[in-house]
């Protein structure tokens, strides 16, 4: 059976292929139109799947959609109603895009597909994040929580669910209303620190750890622990029928005072230890409230996982949603003990919800017959052929007036190109640019999926050097120095250098979904890719996850000393990750990017002295 | 001429007078560049001779930095939230497209760079500020190369044939005329499913708002998780 799994029209939307219960690829449409977050219709995704699998579209049988566009409808109309006459523009925003595409979504599939709109179903939001932290996991039975920001009438969700079960493997227990809602509150503290909405959130979880939680308890007025097991949220501090403005009232303004510039950069990094000015009072508080948010966060996690495991009993818990994006939050779950085994899959967000769509209509349809070990990278691979060709033709000197940094003129000798003979040959060459100081593009494979770079779009520098990583912030990604890298090790170097809650390797760092502590022997090699609290966000690399990244490593290890690579998502800023190598060499180009690995092809920027 | 009027006399008093929409103006020509860049970076991966795919590659990264160029002359106007710009994104040409296909684009691309530069040509000369000026100027000289470029691209693609070249030419010409008379009529009708909407909004809601309190105020999870397993009754 050939389903095809949908996710559009908020962001990130997305497509999967599952042919017989098995996932065969998928993409985030944004792979393909490079607008970061991209809500349209996943066109470019869904003609990616189906020619990975060499199917014609009218072989596909049924088709998933991730939540019911009538429900979100009835949702945004009580909304608007219970704010009437407040909620004037909200409304208009709100149904001008139902009428232009929610109402008419299953239409649209059936046109585009060319399928029976019988043949299409409307899963609902939070059962897609269930099914597809649930369906992926290893577990035979576990506890599902999703947190995310609204999905139809709910923000939050509990399930249990059971691979053995005949017909219904996953049960819904409980779920939290909206609109109170954790994913909402802590995006409207984020635009209120002066980042983008859905998109900065992992910039307020960076800078909580520069900040002191001083604002506990006036963000504990915001979001109530109520002793049932779940949340509420004071709406006196959110209005959400305001669109094109932070959604807060002048009651949040009072409490929190003004919302910071997005203008004004914050004077903090995770980079820079003892010699770094003081920073302002005002750039303090900001940190602090962050450090508020992201704890108040935290306690409301732990509290619905005690309830989810009050209500399930069950020793695993499987999470999804785009609140599970916060690794700082899983750690503290991994650290309480609630659960024995926690699993995330690699794209929990809005983007999964697609894959988590098409697993319960397989599940639904008695296709699913448990899953095989789900691997992130399912997205397209390409050759360097037509690349290498171009490059001749190709010339570099006016590359330096097509970048916001100050390149040097360079001349086409200064541009080394060269195909490897051998995957030995590449590694060696690597390990030798890595060894010199080198900020490496390393493009392998099928891409990833989900929002982190896992060695398949990957930027890679030895881990060790912090003046080279300010260099790759500042002369490659554009990135806020508060910000931290996160760093790739095999399981042997993890073992050795980091410390496991209960000692044992938790599985969301195989996909960097948790920050660990390092170890103080081995902080000196991974300092470049700590953040100030001395934790790292970890990718445990096994051989059999990615064979080649995992030689690369280790190759690298035997040099350096400890088997570690920082390793950064291949972007500029502004853009999604990388996906073709004409994409990899645009961002070569425009940027101080010293190498460029793709496949078997090197390009590296050589600048006599 | 109308259009020359409009940008030179009309546009710097209403960029005045309404900053806001300065910005978004401004910010709207960021996307359109990165659009144009992306459905470039998608031709060029249908394009075979090398020579022409390295041109349209170089073409890539000047709309790329056009795209900034423009977010950054936004953001430094711009204070306090700034909402995203998404503009309609048609694909023009995609991996299934036909060589056919591919000269349209490409003509298409010919007709829009001569375009964009003439508008862009009148930013620079309008009475903006110098900064805004500045960025107009010299987009427009970036793109009055691609107008030779795009025409050299579909001229070796057609392998020079006059009639050929001149056709898709005229056709590019109509469908662009017709695309914009279209994005003209699209912001009428726009206005107008607003107002209609307002209208519903507050007839309909000064009767139901109160029903509708009484209902929907206070959502229990039980509520919700039943409506969620009606909707898995449904699958």
């Amino acid at each position: 059976m050939k389903i095809l799994g949908l996710s559009s029209n908020y962001h990130d939307s997305s497509a999967v292929l599952i042919i017989n219960g098995e996932v065969i690829a998928s993409s985030a449409e944004e792979r393909f139109t490079r607008e970061k977050h991209d809500p349209s219709f996943p066109n470019f995704a869904i003609n990616f799947c189906l020619e990975k699998a060499g199917l014609d579209k009218s072989e596909i049988d049924f088709v998933a959609y991730h939540e019911d566009p009538i429900s979100k409808f009835s949702r945004n109309l009580s909304s608007t109603m219970l704010n009437w006459p407040k909620s004037k523009f909200i409304f208009i925003h709100a149904m001008k895009e139902m009428i232009t595409s929610g109402f008419w979504i299953r239409h649209e599939i059936a046109k585009k597909l060319d399928i029976h709109p019988n043949k299409i179903s409307y899963i609902p939001h939070h059962l897609s994040h269930a099914a597809h932290a649930f369906l992926t996991s290893p577990f035979e039975n576990a506890a599902i929580l999703t947190i995310d920001a609204v999905g139809e009438w709910a923000s939050t969700g509990i399930f249990v669910g059971d691979k053995n079960k005949f017909d219904n493997k996953i049960d819904t227990l409980e779920l939290v209303p909206f609109p109170s809602s954790l994913g909402l509150v802590y995006s409207a503290f984020t635009g209120f620190l002066g980042f983008k909405v859905n998109s900065g959130e992992s910039s307020t979880m960076a800078l909580a750890a520069f900040g002191k939680p001083k604002y506990l308890n006036e963000v504990r007025e915001i979001i109530k622990i109520i002793p049932d097991g779940t949340f509420s949220i004071d709406l006196g501090y959110f209005d959400f029928t305001q669109v094109d403005c932070l959604p807060l009232t002048q009651k949040f303004f009072q409490v929190f005072g003004e919302a910071r510039s997005y203008k004004n950069k914050l004077p903090f990094s995770c980079l820079e230890q003892t010699d770094y000015s003081d920073p302002s009072e005002n750039d303090q508080k900001y940190a602090d409230i962050a450090a508020s948010i992201q704890l108040v966060l935290e306690e409301t996690v732990l509290h619905l996982a005690k309830k989810t495991k009050q209500l399930t009993g069950c020793k695993n818990l499987c999470i999804a949603g785009g609140v599970t994006l916060n690794c700082v939050a899983n750690t503290k779950l991994i650290e309480s003990g609630i659960f024995e085994n926690i699993y995330c899959p690699p794209d929990p967000g809005d983007g999964g919800g697609a894959m988590g769509a098409g697993l319960y209509l397989s599940m639904k349809k008695d296709d699913f017959t448990g899953h095989k070990k789900l691997s992130a990278y399912l997205g397209e691979q390409h050759g360097v052929d037509k690349l290498e060709s171009m490059l001749e033709h190709v010339d570099p000197s006016d590359w330096h007036r097509y970048s916001r940094l100050p390149l040097k003129p360079m001349k086409k000798e200064n541009l080394k190109i060269y195909r490897f003979k051998s995957e030995d040959e590449l590694i060696q060459k690597t390990v030798e640019l890595l060894m010199t100081k080198k900020i490496v593009g390393w493009v392998q494979g099928r891409f990833e999926n989900g929002p982190r770079a896992l060695g398949a779009r990957s930027i890679l520098i030895d881990p060790s050097d912090v003046s080279l990583a300010q260099r790759l912030s500042t002369q490659v990604k554009l990135r806020a120095p508060f910000r931290p890298y996160a760093c790739s090790l095999t399981k042997e170097a993890a073992d050795q250098s980091l410390i496991y809650p209960y000692n044992l390797e938790p599985l969301l760092a195989k996909w960097m979904l948790c920050a660990l502590p390092v170890k103080e022997s081995a902080q000196g090699y991974l300092r470049a890719a700590m953040h100030i609290d001395f934790t790292t966000r970890a990718q445990i690399v096994h051989a059999d996850d990615n064979s080649l990244y995992y030689k690369l490593i280790t190759e690298f290890g035997k040099q350096k000393g400890l088997a570690a690579v920082l390793n950064t998502s291949f972007n500029e800023s502004g853009f999604p990750i990388v996906n073709t190598p004409t994409e990899a060499l645009i961002a070569f180009s425009r940027t101080f990017m010293d190498a460029l690995i793709i496949e078997d092809l090197l390009i590296e920027k050589v600048f006599h002295a | 001429m109308l259009r020359k009027f409009v940008i030179i006399f009309i546009t710097p008093l209403m960029w005045r007078f309404f900053p806001k929409r300065k910005i978004m103006a401004l910010q709207e020509f960021s996307t359109i560049e990165k659009d144009s860049g992306c459905q470039l970076l998608w031709s060029l991966e249908l394009t075979r001779d090398p020579k022409d795919r390295a041109f349209i590659f170089q073409h890539v990264l000047e709309e790329f930095f056009h795209a900034e160029v423009f977010e950054d002359i936004s953001l430094h106007y711009a204070t306090g939230y700034l909402p995203k710009t998404v503009s309609a994104r048609e694909i023009l040409v995609d991996k299934k497209s036909t060589p056919a296909q591919v000269w349209d684009f490409f003509s298409y691309a010919h007709v829009g760079e001569a375009g964009v530069n003439r508008d862009f040509t009148y930013y620079s000369k309008a009475n903006l500020d110098k900064k805004i000026s500045a960025v107009f100027l010299r987009v427009s000289i970036d793109e009055a190369n691609h107008i030779y470029g795009t025409k050299e691209i579909l001229q070796s693609m057609t392998k020079n044939k006059k009639v050929l070249f001149k056709w898709l030419i005229f056709k590019s010409t109509v469908k662009r005329k017709f695309k914009q008379i279209e994005s003209s009529t699209r912001f009428v009708g726009d206005a107008v499913l607003s107002f209609i909407l307002i209208l519903i909004y507050f007839v309909f809601g000064y009767f139901v708002h109160k029903t509708f309190r009484a209902r929907f105020s206070e959502m229990s999870s039980k509520e919700v998780v039943s409506l969620l397993k009606l909707q898995e009754a449904d699958i």
